[in-house]
């Protein structure tokens, strides 16, 4: 009853439109004194959250993917990929795709890669004869690679909250990460095929080919040394973050001085604005935790799915389930933190991988970024295209009926990972 | 100037966790310093940035349901919400202050290779969370007056 209540509290206070952090640190305020427990263990909990090495690398990727961002990064990466595959039939759209896919090897958001490519991409797409509805969807899809393969924001969120490596996440992400990548070019090809759409441009000579890849080059080099670097030891994600940071300055100032020192203020207080909006959830979101915790809430769900999920299978359909349901009015970040220090001792009971179970809960995360009426990468997309189209508004139902196809891909891809737990743990534990 | 600050933190951060990678490697001399002062740098920039992202109401809420009211009824909800923010960040600035009065009163210190006095972490709390239950407060009686100032600005894309 006591959880009932304070789920639906929060729910209320949710779709209110209270801010997040607040709503969560506010509930959790009530509780513990509801409780007649010390509320000292408010500030120590929101201190605690922020006082931690690991969550350092948060900023620190928002900080590394604004500098490429804003050096041109996005740009060189899609010329270079659409001079390789370009004249593939629909070539575009591949390369749209694998501009995402490797954008997701320094970006750790899914938003950012789809806004980044998007910018290029739209209008390249969209003047070569691509359907538009097609081609926002695809843009609005290929941004949520971005969260999987590493370094992914999400799961140094979820590593935090389930204390676990974040390394073993960062690597387990990679397989579903190009399995993901892979379904979207195939059906970026077969669309393109059947559909009619040619959309392909000239074959570059091989001259054109290595001139456009040397520009993206630095970018590639900073991308494998941050996940050799990891994959190897030498480093942890958190130091990872801090060279791939001052790296891409050294990239972006002094090599291809793309930047100017000027720029750093305002890209440095853009990742700042950014950071701390996610960092100030996950501080909310530990007093809230804290207090559910004391009301023994977490215990009482693992009693109930115990009882009736006896499979682990049944419990890991069902929240993929939930989350696709809240995913649909709940923000990605705190449905996570929401969630999982609730299901947390259910993991355990039920003898499920945390890592496996990481990576299949950041891939229905991604089907949360498209799915309407909170899908930010909707909302990014549409106010891409708006930007770069002549006809000015883009209705958001356009780019919902985009994304549909790859809802279904990317639920597709869910169960190959839930079918074959190895394609996500192979290279963390068997390479 | 706050959001400079926060801005001017994460920076230095990486600065300082690149730094102790280059001496651990490269001068074989690893620092004792970087990790903590990393940490405790970002808990100064996350909570003196508080107030700044409560000021542009750019913290992260759900806005699909309020999107639909009336702009009146929106308004009501921006002033429940920065009344809450108001309520609960003072709370927390004077429990936080309580906190810190302890932390001296027992000499408490940092369990880590600096033992640097806890009230140092404790500050940004106190400062950084009545700062935010002040433009809270600010915002509301502005409300009255500049309705625009508490309304929906376009949804924030830059996640």
């Amino acid at each position: 009853m006591i959880t009932a209540i304070i789920f639906i509290s929060l729910f209320l206070l949710l779709l209110a439109g209270v801010e997040i952090a607040f709503a969560l640190a506010g509930l959790g305020i009530v509780l513990l004194i509801a409780a007649d427990l010390s509320p000292l263990l408010v500030p120590q909990a929101m201190m605690s959250s922020m006082d931690n090495f690991i969550l350092l690398a948060v900023p620190l990727f928002i900080l590394m993917a604004n500098v490429l961002l804003r050096g041109g990064a996005g740009d060189d990466l899609f010329n270079a990929v659409q001079t390789w595959v370009g004249h593939w039939p629909g070539g575009l759209a591949v390369a749209t795709i694998l501009s995402c896919a490797i954008f997701s090897s320094i970006s750790g958001s899914s938003v950012a890669t789809a806004a980044t490519i998007g910018t290029v991409a739209i209008p390249a797409m969209i003047s070569r004869g691509y359907d538009k509805t097609f081609v926002y969807g695809l843009l609005a899809a290929g941004g949520t690679i971005g969260i999987l393969i590493p370094p992914s924001i999400p799961m140094i969120v979820f590593g935090f909250v389930m204390s676990e490596s974040i390394v073993d996440l960062f690597l387990a992400g990679i397989g579903p990460g190009l399995l993901l990548t892979l379904v979207f070019v195939i059906y970026a090809v077969v669309r393109s095929h059947f559909g009619g759409i040619q959309g392909s441009t000239k074959r570059y000579s091989w001259n054109a080919r290595w001139a456009a890849s040397r520009k993206a080059l630095p970018t590639l080099m900073l991308a494998l040394l941050m996940l050799a670097g990891i994959y190897f030891g030498v480093f942890t994600p958190t130091e990872a973050a801090g060279i791939g940071f001052v790296s891409a300055l050294l990239i972006t100032l002094v090599l291809q001085r793309s930047i100017t020192i000027n720029q750093l203020g305002s890209i440095a207080l853009e990742s700042a604005r950014t950071s701390v909006m996610v960092l100030f959830i996950i501080a909310g979101a530990k007093v809230f935790g804290q207090a559910i915790a004391l009301y023994q809430v977490p215990q009482e769900v693992t009693a109930a799915v115990v009882m009736h999920l006896v499979l682990p299978i049944a419990f890991i359909l069902a929240i993929c389930f939930l989350l696709l349901v809240m995913g649909c009015v709940l923000e990605t970040l705190s449905m996570m933190l929401l969630m999982l220090p609730i299901i947390e001792p259910s993991l355990r009971d039920l003898n499920i991988d945390p890592i496996w179970f990481g990576i299949i809960f950041t891939m229905m995360i991604e089907c949360a970024l498209i799915t309407p009426p909170v899908g930010l990468n909707l909302f990014v997309i549409q106010a891409v295209a708006r930007a770069s189209s002549s006809t000015g508004a883009v209705p958001t139902g356009a780019v919902a009926r985009g994304v549909l196809p790859f809802v279904l891909l990317i639920m597709f891809c869910v169960g190959l990972v839930i079918a074959m737990p190895n394609i996500a743990l192979y290279i963390p534990f068997y390479l | 100037m706050a959001a400079w600050i926060s801005a001017a933190f994460f920076v230095i951060i990486g600065i300082i966790i690149t730094y102790e990678v280059i001496m651990r490697y490269i001068f074989l001399d690893p620092t004792s310093w970087v990790e903590e002062s990393a940490r405790i740098l970002q808990v100064y920039a996350v909570f003196f940035a508080c107030a700044w992202l409560v000021g542009t109401r750019e913290h992260i809420r759900i806005t699909v349901i309020t999107g639909l009211l009336r702009p009146t009824i929106q308004l009501w909800l921006a002033r429940f919400s920065l009344s809450l923010i108001t309520l609960i960040c003072g709370v927390g600035a004077l429990y936080s202050a309580e906190l810190m009065n302890f932390s001296i009163s027992i000499g408490q210190r940092t369990d880590s290779t600096l033992e640097l006095p806890m009230w140092l972490l404790q500050v940004p709390l106190v400062v950084g969370l009545a700062l935010t239950a002040l433009q809270a407060v600010s915002m509301f009686i502005e409300s009255f007056y500049d309705r625009q100032r508490i309304m929906d600005p376009n949804p924030r894309l830059d996640l």
